[in-house]
């Protein structure tokens, strides 16, 4: 469905991606885990055409898209949530989450389904539907993060660090729900530093080190990997 | 940092050599002269004039633009103050000694003028500054176009004003009061050369102390800054006040180098100073003196390429605004960014700084893996400790409540941290952790309750004092007495019909006058008097100052200052040297500084950062800013340690080297610690005692492993389908407590 190939990327000089290719099947979760600085973020802001790779393909669905504009891309069905909570602060959380379904704005009756299914899923958010998102908590702005992401109801989702600064039992919550999403038939590209709860949901895996991917597997065999379980999973 | 320094100079040589700079800042400005009037005709002689006041002024401008971030548009208002200041001097001069024979004005009275100019214009700028700085953005932007614009339509009219203003000649020029006074065109190229050495020296000195990073840390990150004990307001005020003085003095000396009207300073050539700000390199002294004397040459040059090819006088425009884009399209960040030019490469290694220590000499921190090393006792905290013995109550909040706009954020908030405990302070997201930290640090007010903080209230309700209460009260009615006679003459005047002549109206306006202002006097006593019962909340500069210091849940850096100097910024809070030391490079500062940048390195050296001292904090790995953050608080000395999910975004080998550094801090320096936390492992692996908070109030506190099983922190945070397993020692600050996560 997804095919990154040979990418690298630089910033400046310095090479933040160096030669990474991977695969993502129709109706997987594929997990991406590294430590901070190994390329996790680059390259899903350059799948979602953020950044430019100075060499290298990534085709989705057959179409070649790394010369293409965010929203564009967008448009063909991979909708990304940012890491770092980039919410629309001046906007309340409805409007914010409307904005995530800006590209299929004409179906309503649809986005309202979907609208009710994100409350579902984060009650908090409807009961903060009216606040300005730049008022809720730092947990609070990542799960709205998360839910304007699925409200583009992408084909390809890319996740980046849904965990960070949640709560555990909203941790759960959230590896539940990406599973859930991915049943009902969205494809999920996840980065995290939860590598183990990753790779505890995800089909296959891939070890990123220093830009480059250093190891490929399915999720089972990399939990069972000692390699990755001393380094990532923090166990000596 | 055992090596001996070298060998001091007296400070009578740095005496001397400090006057040897400024002299030699006058020999070269009198041998540039010298050129310039025997090898060189008048209009390029000119131009270098020009190129010289544009110096002044641009850097004076970037002081406030540059270094201190904000944006100021009006920089020409400043100007015209200090041109007509200093001409008005001049004028009074001559008229009171000369009888109007300019030829005997001497060097001195120029000065004289160009101190008047610069002090009228301060004093302005100040008036300016204190409204419109206490904000954010871009008001500051809006109130300096404004400024300047008031200033030059204040010029034009001023006959119209009062007749006693009517020698500054209005529209047409400074003229005097018979019309046909010229100003002594008495700048020459020595004077104004060594004027903008000065300010180029000055801003130079400033703005590698700690006074001028304090200005760039305003830049950078405000609420940061706040956080590191910089009163934000206060310094931006000073930037401004600083910037305008030496605007003055470039004004009082183009009023004596060429003709002007009030329409020289409009906003055209407020806009031309902004740019060569910004095209030079916002903060680069040496990039904006270039960008100035480049912009005023270059409209020049192209002169003759225009009468070359023809073409009519509008083009010349059209290419110098051409010239412009491109550079803004090719590097935005200006020609220098924020670096300066310097001689050092060229100079080799003998241009090397005297205190560069090898590295390798403190480099020595731990890593991750070894045993908390015990710090040597010269290293220790050297501030009174004796005061608060181990265990006493240090932080003690009651009662604290907070509202926002209806919505409650924290209700009847009860805690207690006993010196040197380590706590967690744990809850759902949206609990309101955030908004106690935001309360501890001076962010916000809180709506009811206290905080004590080592015996003092430092948060809620207090009572003022008397005298502090009695003199905001009299300051206010004051100037409610002012505002209330300003207000009645105008009322007063408008209301009753306009005759001057009628005896019984004008005593009618004098005590229709008289009741308004009176009125409006008390009025403003009795609000002050209500308002003045407490004294107002700390801000966030103030609570670092009493030693609560914190780090942020999404890292705040000073993203474009190199990791020494984020460090070496904790050090602004105790300096005991003023700005003006740092002007003027004081042997007190000079010790002060070499005393920060040596404590600055040990600190760094302890944690490992050493290594990436010049690096920019944006340019390290994601862990190690987390670090530097940490670190950069511990450089403020403080009691209490804030942080703010520390953790998030780590990975578990970050996290164990994490929970490590956490609890040596803790030993090592002295301090009790309230952290919030959603890693689980981290919170109940090192914390003695847990708050956890939902929906704004207390619902569980108590040792780790209690929290763990307590059936409502499980329903409201931990989630249902976590089964705790019963740590083996949880209770001690060992590491290596069961993985939460595991469990499910």
């Amino acid at each position: 469905m997804l095919s990154v190939s040979s990418l690298s990327v630089y910033y400046g000089a310095v090479r933040a991606l160096d030669e990474v290719s991977l695969e993502v099947m129709p109706g997987e979760i594929v997990a991406m885990i590294g430590a901070n600085g190994a390329g996790k973020s680059t390259t899903m802001r350059a799948i979602s055409g953020l950044i430019k790779p100075r060499s290298g393909e990534i085709t989705f669905l057959g179409k070649p898209i790394h010369r293409m504009a965010p929203h564009e891309i967008v448009q063909l069905g991979i909708s990304q949530a940012p890491e770092g909570r980039r919410v629309f602060a001046e906007m309340t959380v409805m409007e914010n989450l409307r904005l995530g379904a800006y590209v299929r704005e004409h179906n309503k009756t649809a986005v309202q389904e979907d609208l009710e299914r994100m409350f579902t899923i984060f009650p908090r958010l409807r009961e903060r539907q009216m606040q300005l998102a730049g008022t809720l908590s730092g947990g609070e702005q990542q799960m709205l993060a998360i839910a304007r992401a699925l409200m583009a109801r992408p084909q390809l989702l890319l996740l980046d660090e849904p965990s960070l600064g949640l709560a555990p039992n909203l941790v759960q919550t959230i590896f539940r729900v990406i599973q859930e999403i991915n049943a009902n038939g969205v494809t999920i590209l996840l980065v995290e530093q939860n590598a183990n709860q990753a790779l505890r949901i995800a089909h296959r895996g891939y070890v990123i080190e220093t830009g480059r991917i250093v190891l490929e597997d399915r999720a089972a065999n990399l939990l069972n990997n000692p390699m990755v379980r001393s380094a990532y999973l923090g166990e000596a | 940092m055992r090596e001996k320094e070298p060998a001091m100079p007296t400070s009578l040589g740095r005496m001397l050599s400090r006057v040897g700079i400024v002299l030699l800042i006058l020999i070269g400005a009198y041998v540039f002269n010298l050129m310039v009037n025997n090898a060189i005709n008048d209009y390029v002689a000119e131009i270098i004039r020009q190129c010289g006041i544009a110096i002044i002024l641009a850097v004076s401008l970037n002081i406030v633009n540059g270094l201190t971030g904000q944006f100021s548009i009006g920089h020409a208002g400043f100007m015209a103050i200090g041109a007509y200041t200093g001409a008005s001097i001049t004028y009074w001069v001559e008229m009171a000694y000369f009888h109007g024979n300019n030829q005997n004005l001497s060097l001195l009275w120029l000065l004289m003028a160009m101190l008047g100019g610069g002090v009228t214009a301060c004093i302005c700028g100040y008036l300016v500054g204190v409204p419109s700085l206490r904000l954010r953005g871009d008001y500051l932007a809006i109130v300096t176009l404004g400024f300047g614009e008031i200033i030059r339509v204040l010029i034009e009219n001023s006959a119209e004003i009062s007749p006693s203003l009517k020698f500054l000649g209005g529209a047409v020029g400074f003229v005097g009061a018979d019309g046909s006074y010229q100003v002594p065109l008495i700048s020459n190229v020595f004077i104004i050369y060594a004027t903008a050495a000065m300010v180029i020296l000055l801003c130079w000195n400033l703005k590698f102390t700690t006074h001028g990073l304090a200005f760039m840390a305003i830049r950078e990150d405000e609420v940061a800054a706040e956080a590191m004990g910089i009163p934000t307001t206060y310094t931006k005020i000073v930037a401004f006040v600083l910037s305008a003085f030496f605007a003055g003095v470039g004004g009082a000396l183009y009023a004596h180098a060429e003709f002007f009207q009030p329409i020289t300073f409009n906003f055209i050539l407020s806009m031309n100073y902004v740019i060569m700000v910004v095209l030079g390199g916002s903060g680069s002294i040496t990039g904006t003196t270039l960008a100035a004397i480049f912009l005023v040459v270059l409209p020049e040059f192209l002169k003759p390429v225009q009468h070359r090819f023809g073409l009519p006088d509008a083009y010349r425009v059209v290419i110098y605004a051409l010239l412009l884009i491109l550079t803004m399209l090719l590097r935005p960040q200006g020609v220098f960014g924020t670096g300066e030019l310097t001689l050092r490469p060229l100079l080799g290694r003998f241009g090397k700084k005297r205190n560069s220590h090898p590295a390798s000499n403190v480099d020595n921190g731990i890593t991750a893996g070894t045993s908390v090393s015990v710090a040597p006792a010269s290293l220790k905290r050297t501030w009174d400790t004796a005061t608060d013995a181990a265990g006493d109550p240090i932080l003690v909040i009651e009662n604290l409540s907070k509202r926002f706009a209806g919505l409650s954020a924290l209700s009847e908030v009860n805690m207690c941290l006993r010196k040197g405990e380590l706590v967690g302070l744990i809850g759902p997201n949206g609990a309101g952790k955030t908004t106690v930290f935001n309360i501890l640090t001076g962010v916000y007010e809180p709506t009811e309750g206290h905080i004590v903080f080592c015996g003092k209230t430092i948060a809620g309700k207090r009572p003022s004092p008397f005298v502090p209460r009695i003199t905001r009260v009299l300051r206010d009615t004051l100037f409610g007495g002012v505002g209330g006679w300003i207000l009645g003459t105008i009322l007063a005047t408008s209301i009753l019909p306009s005759s001057t002549h009628n005896a019984h109206i004008l005593e009618v306006e004098h005590v229709l006058e008289g009741i308004i202002a009176f009125g409006v006097t008390v009025y403003a006593f009795i609000v002050s008097w209500r308002s003045n019962r407490y004294l107002p909340g700390l801000l966030p500069h103030q609570m670092a100052e009493l030693r609560i210091s914190r780090t942020f849940q999404n890292i705040r850096l000073f993203a474009n200052l190199s990791v020494l100097d984020n460090v070496r910024l904790g050090a602004y809070l105790r300096r005991s040297t003023h700005l003006g030391d740092a002007l003027f490079r004081s042997e007190r500062l000079r010790r002060e500084e070499q005393e920060s940048i040596h404590r600055a390195r040990e600190l760094l050296a302890r944690f490992n950062l050493l290594r990436f001292e010049h690096e920019l904090a944006c340019n390290l790995p994601y862990g190690d800013q987390r670090r530097l953050e940490i670190v950069r608080a511990l450089a403020t000395q403080p009691k209490l340690l804030l942080l703010d999910e520390p953790a998030a975004g780590m990975n578990p080998q970050e996290k164990m080297q994490l929970m490590e550094l956490i609890q040596r801090i803790r030993n090592e320096f002295d301090l009790t610690v309230l952290l919030i936390e959603h890693d689980m492992k981290l919170v109940m692996g090192i914390c003695e005692r847990i708050y956890v908070l939902d929906y704004g109030r207390i619902i569980a506190e108590g040792k780790p492993e209690d929290i763990r099983n307590n059936p409502e922190v499980i329903a409201a945070y931990l989630g249902e389908d976590h089964l705790s397993t019963p740590a083996e020692d949880s209770n001690s600050n060992r590491i290596g407590i069961h993985d939460v996560e595991e469990a499910s």
